[in-house]
């Protein structure tokens, strides 16, 4: 596994990883991979299994009380204006 | 009389009768933690005991009756308790207060269980000892060296050195089980869908149920019949009946199941004699046992290191440092604030898995690893859907041996992911599975023997395990 | 050079529900910020989704207004990627099985394919200022379908004119089916336009470009326009164009690369465990399909051959469904489908897109509608009158009393005036049988109406002086 491959899946992970971790990481996911290729490369094989449900057993369209701000928002880390806030946002 | 090795049925009794006050059931119960606290099994105890307790004796004063009533439990750190932290045993909430209830806490709350406090954990429910904590590992309670297993080994431990009669835990594969059997005491994980999953910090979606610690069958079959049931929160939870499952058959002439692909894999483990002294019992005590097999049962684990970590991936995508998980001091950026967060938040362990999710997952990779996996999970379905055409019940040993020692496991991730090759299988068949503590290592700690049954079918469970357990005694 | 333009389009319209897609909260817009919201919608741990029946429903509806089959298992997939206003880190979207499959729209004179419709969930809101940027999770959850045109199949979307059509006729459809507002300004349908360029008569595609961020139907029309001209230049030059994402700058009228292809998301999309797969039952389908409100294109054919009204109006009263919902109430009292088109078209709707509503009751216009048809009210003194009721609570005969613009028709009272008229003016009345000049004719009609202080009806007046002075 190339470095440049696990710092792709630290990007998509929002991971940040030292340079000696990445190198412990790189040896060590060669297994975990390894691993998982034992059913990738099996034989064995069935139909995928979904639980279902009818339309007709789906959730009736009636609202319910919501939470209370102050609730909801109790962990936040940095609230104004009854907003979460985060650095400005540009594209 | 010692109410501390009273279980939950009799400490339900005697306050009832009101032989003991709930008032000093749980001050009895809170010492113990008390003293037990270098196990480190226990994160908080919840200062609100002593009140609860109070209003409880006047309820019950008043004539309630509930089938938890007064009976004190604990909780594994990652069910949601309205108003109390719960931290997954993870630095990244630890401040977390839960602002809503699980709807397991809203029922054993409604039948009267006074939550004593919040167990220990490995960090999300990922391992199996117990020490991928951010708070520190817990201790076995029979060797002070060894781990108690995990991810549930804090409310193993619990139960096992009485801080409480009954505690809940979760499973995803085998974190119920395992520190069961390392402890010496009962522990079920249920049908899949037969819990409802509504705050319980998940793990990985389609694996994970709430599970149960308990000295006796009896209090686990209560346990059960409280928090069992569907729930208009959980679409994956499951409408079928609740069955009083305290109340046991009585004639059990069950047909118990042995893989033979499970007696090839233990050979040479240390569980290898514990199992053959199991089927012997089994047969003196006029089981019919059967050969069976379930041949894809050696794709489980593998299976359940892709499927467990892609779901985990995306299910802790949601703590980021923005919305309720703590926030990287220095981050600038909205991009700092999610890695910075993320990578000072998550443990080791936790951060391999969700790189390891992300990676089955990825573009091009998710029909070989994900796809597949749910394919050969299909399969495996069948294959104990036909195995229970054969025989009622599936034993097989919960652990390859004995706890291991606190430090001891090689760095390799994979031996330890070994550790959960007997348990996954029921996760991954969403079967349920009690594991029965049965025999001894050669250390003279406990080894559990864990017993499959088809979905649904837990009350056979528990008439097998109180049948077979009385015919030890 | 000469290209063939092939135009595709991503359409997302919000669900008219009470609730949100996956949780009891209100679908409302407008409110507090995080006031609609619960565990649900803020992705807090051990929170799951719940799917809204209605959603569904709306979404099959949707599909058969469109000429969709629909899917009899539907699955619903997480979206992956962390964004602030995507609480739980992932979209509740669906992507193998889609609720609806294969559907058309007709544009012009082509029936444009459409590849699919699905129903997912929409994100929160950011609000940016100065330096921070405000979550509002109020419009996360909301149910969302999003329709994806089929570029592989003939025939295409080739124009800005066609594209603007496109969306025109869907947001109708939409609408007269009850499924969506499509309330532009309010963000509730959105575009996303993908465009691509081929050498005149090519069978082989070009590389695709993607549009995003484009408020409102003009502003899209405006973005191909722009990336037409953008890549035919490129191609002239004898360039390449990149395989990428830009976003429209509406203010500037220009676009900027928002990312390549290199870094292009990867999405890694899963079936969402939580959720489970939704059986949809041939019976169901049919009792949406037996309750779809009727659809424009059916109306459209009703108001030429039933109604006798032309193509034009017909259009015209569809194109706003209050209008045309209004005409057909009318129509109800008062069963004369040219005059009352006439009016709404007239009178009505210049007054409604005035004041974004119709402020007149259906009993009041037909009233005046009648009145006139009667002879009651002249015309001119009807859209006085008119005036004087639209957005008032006034009904329109208490008024027209009020200000005496009512006509006797009493024919004697309006013949003893005309005869008194004819005697009195003896003089005139005989230059007219002398001269036969209609001016001369007009003077005496004038002179009633003036007796009658206008209540008469002239164009009578005129057939009785007719009449009489033959």
């Amino acid at each position: 596994m190339d470095l440049k491959e696990i710092k792709h899946l630290a990007e998509l992970s929002k991971l940040e990883f030292s340079q000696e971790e990445l190198q412990a990481f790189s040896k060590e996911f060669e297994q975990l991979v390894d691993f998982a290729d034992i059913v990738k490369n099996s034989s064995e094989s069935g139909q995928i299994k979904y639980a279902q449900i009818d339309m007709n057993d789906l959730r009736q369209d009636k609202p319910k009380e919501s939470m209370s701000v102050e609730k909801l928002l109790q962990n936040t880390p940095k609230v104004a204006s009854q907003s979460i806030v985060v650095p400005r946002i540009v594209e | 009389m010692e109410i501390l090795s009273l279980s939950a049925l009799e400490i339900r009794e005697k306050i009832l009768t009101k032989k003991l006050s709930c008032q000093e059931v749980v001050k009895a119960f809170v010492e113990q933690i008390k003293k037990c606290q270098k196990y480190n099994a226990v994160l908080e105890i919840f200062d609100d005991v002593e009140e609860k307790a109070k209003e409880m004796d006047e309820k019950i004063g008043q004539g309630f009756k509930g089938k938890l009533a007064g009976v004190p439990i604990i909780i594994k750190d990652n069910i949601l308790y309205e108003g109390k932290i719960c931290s997954c045993s993870s630095k990244f909430l630890k401040d977390f207060v839960a602002p809503y209830n699980a709807t397991v806490i809203e029922k054993v709350l409604a039948e009267g269980a006074i939550i004593l406090g919040r167990a220990n954990m490995d960090e999300f429910a990922m391992g199996s000892s117990t020490e991928n904590s951010a708070f520190g590992v817990t201790h076995n309670p029979l060797d002070f060296d060894r781990v108690p297993g995990g991810s549930s080994g804090g409310s193993a431990c619990a139960v096992a050195l009485n801080m409480c009669p009954i505690a809940l835990g979760t499973e995803t594969g085998g974190s119920v089980r395992q520190p069961a059997s390392y402890c010496g005491i009962y522990g079920l994980k249920p049908t899949y869908g037969r819990i409802s999953r509504y705050g319980i910090v998940a793990f990985a979606s389609s694996l994970d149920q709430v599970g149960i610690f308990s000295k006796t069958v009896e209090d686990n079959a209560l346990m059960l019949e409280v928090i069992a049931g569907g729930d208009e929160h959980d679409s994956t939870s499951s409408q079928t009946a609740v069955d009083n499952y305290s109340c046991f058959e009585n004639d059990c002439k069950y047909t118990i199941g042995i893989p033979k692909e499970i007696v090839q894999i233990s050979q040479g483990m240390a569980c290898q004699k514990n199992y053959q002294n199991f089927i012997d019992s089994l047969k003196k005590k006029g089981f019919a046992v059967k050969e069976i097999s379930l041949d894809g049962i050696s794709l489980c684990l593998p299976t359940y290191y892709i499927l467990a970590p892609a779901e985990a991936a995306s299910n802790l995508a949601r703590f980021d440092g923005v919305k309720y998980t703590s926030r990287n001091k220095e981050a600038k950026t909205l991009q700092e604030i999610y890695k910075k967060s993320r990578s000072e938040g998550f443990g080791k362990e936790v951060k391999r898995r969700i790189m390891l999710g992300n990676y089955v997952l990825s573009a091009g990779l998710y029909d070989a690893y994900y796809k597949k996996a749910k394919a050969v999970q299909g399969k495996i379905i069948s294959q104990f859907d036909k195995a229970f055409e054969q025989c009622d019940l599936i034993a097989m040993p919960t652990t390859i041996g004995e706890a291991f020692k606190i430090g001891s496991k090689p760095s390799n991730p994979i031996d330890t992911y070994k550790e959960d090759v007997f348990t996954v299988s029921a996760n991954i068949a969403g079967v349920p599975s009690l594991s029965i503590p049965f025999g001894q290592g050669e250390n003279g700690l406990p080894l559990g023997i864990q017993i499959l049954a088809k979905k649904f079918d837990e009350k056979k469970i528990y008439s097998f395990a109180n049948s077979f357990t009385k015919g030890e005694e | 050079m000469q290209y063939d333009v092939v135009i595709g389009l991503e359409v997302h319209a919000e669900l008219k529900t009470q609730t949100k897609c996956f949780c009891s909260c209100k679908n409302t817009y407008g409110d507090l910020p995080n006031s609609n919201c619960c565990p649900v919608c803020m992705g807090l741990p051990g929170a799951l989704p719940v799917l809204n029946k209605f959603a569904v429903e709306q979404t099959v509806r949707a599909g058969l207004a469109l000429g969709f089959e629909i899917n009899k298992q539907a699955l619903f997939e997480r979206k992956n990627y962390f964004y602030p206003d995507l609480a739980k880190a992932y979209q509740i979207s669906q992507l193998e099985k889609p609720i609806c499959i294969n559907g058309h729209l007709k544009v012009f004179d082509k029936e444009i394919p459409i590849n699919r419709i699905h129903l997912e969930e929409d994100a929160g809101k950011l609000v940016h200022k100065d330096n921070v940027s405000l979550v509002d999770y109020n419009r996360a959850g909301v149910p969302l379908i999003e329709l994806v045109t089929d570029a592989l199949k003939q025939p295409h979307i080739e124009s800005a004119d066609e594209a603007i059509e496109f969306l025109t006729k869907l947001r109708q459809i939409y609408i007269y089916a009850g499924v969506a507002d499509c309330i532009v300004e309010k963000g509730q349908m959105r575009a996303d336009v993908n465009v691509s360029l081929k050498p005149k008569g090519s069978s082989e595609f070009g590389t695709k470009v993607e549009m995003k961020n484009i408020m409102g139907f003009k502003a899209v029309h405006r973005a191909i326009t722009y990336e037409i001209q953008r890549q035919k230049e490129i191609l002239d030059e004898g360039g390449v164009i990149e395989q990428e994402t830009r976003k429209w700058d509406n203010d500037k009228g220009e676009s900027y690369t928002l990312r390549t292809k290199e870094n292009s998301e990867d999405y890694r999309y899963f079936p969402d465990p939580d959720l489970l797969m939704v059986n949809i039952d041939q019976k169901d389908i049919d009792r949406i399909k037996d309750s779809m409100p009727i659809l424009p294109a059916q109306l459209k054919e009703k108001f030429m051959n039933e109604y006798g009204l032309s193509e034009y109006d017909s259009d015209v009263l569809l194109a706003d469904k209050e209008v045309c919902d209004f005409f057909i109430a009318c129509l109800e009292d008062y069963f004369k489908p040219k005059t009352v088109a006439n009016w709404v078209i007239t009178e009505v709707l210049a007054r409604q897109k005035l004041e974004g509503k119709i402020l007149v009751s259906k009993e009041n216009l037909v009233w005046i509608i009648k009145a006139v048809d009667d002879k009651k009210v002249q015309r001119l003194a009807a859209k006085d009158l008119l005036s004087d009721i639209w957005g008032t609570t006034l009904s329109a005969e208490e008024q027209a009393r009020k200000k005496d613009i009512l006509a006797d028709l009493s024919t004697d009272f309006v013949l003893e005036v005309i005869e008194k008229v004819v005697k009195e003016k003896s003089g005139v009345v005989e230059q007219f049988k002398r001269e036969k000049d209609p001016k001369i004719l007009n003077f005496l009609v004038g002179q009633v109406m003036k007796e009658t202080r206008g209540k008469a009806n002239a164009q009578a007046v005129l057939q009785k002086l007719t009449d009489m002075l033959k």
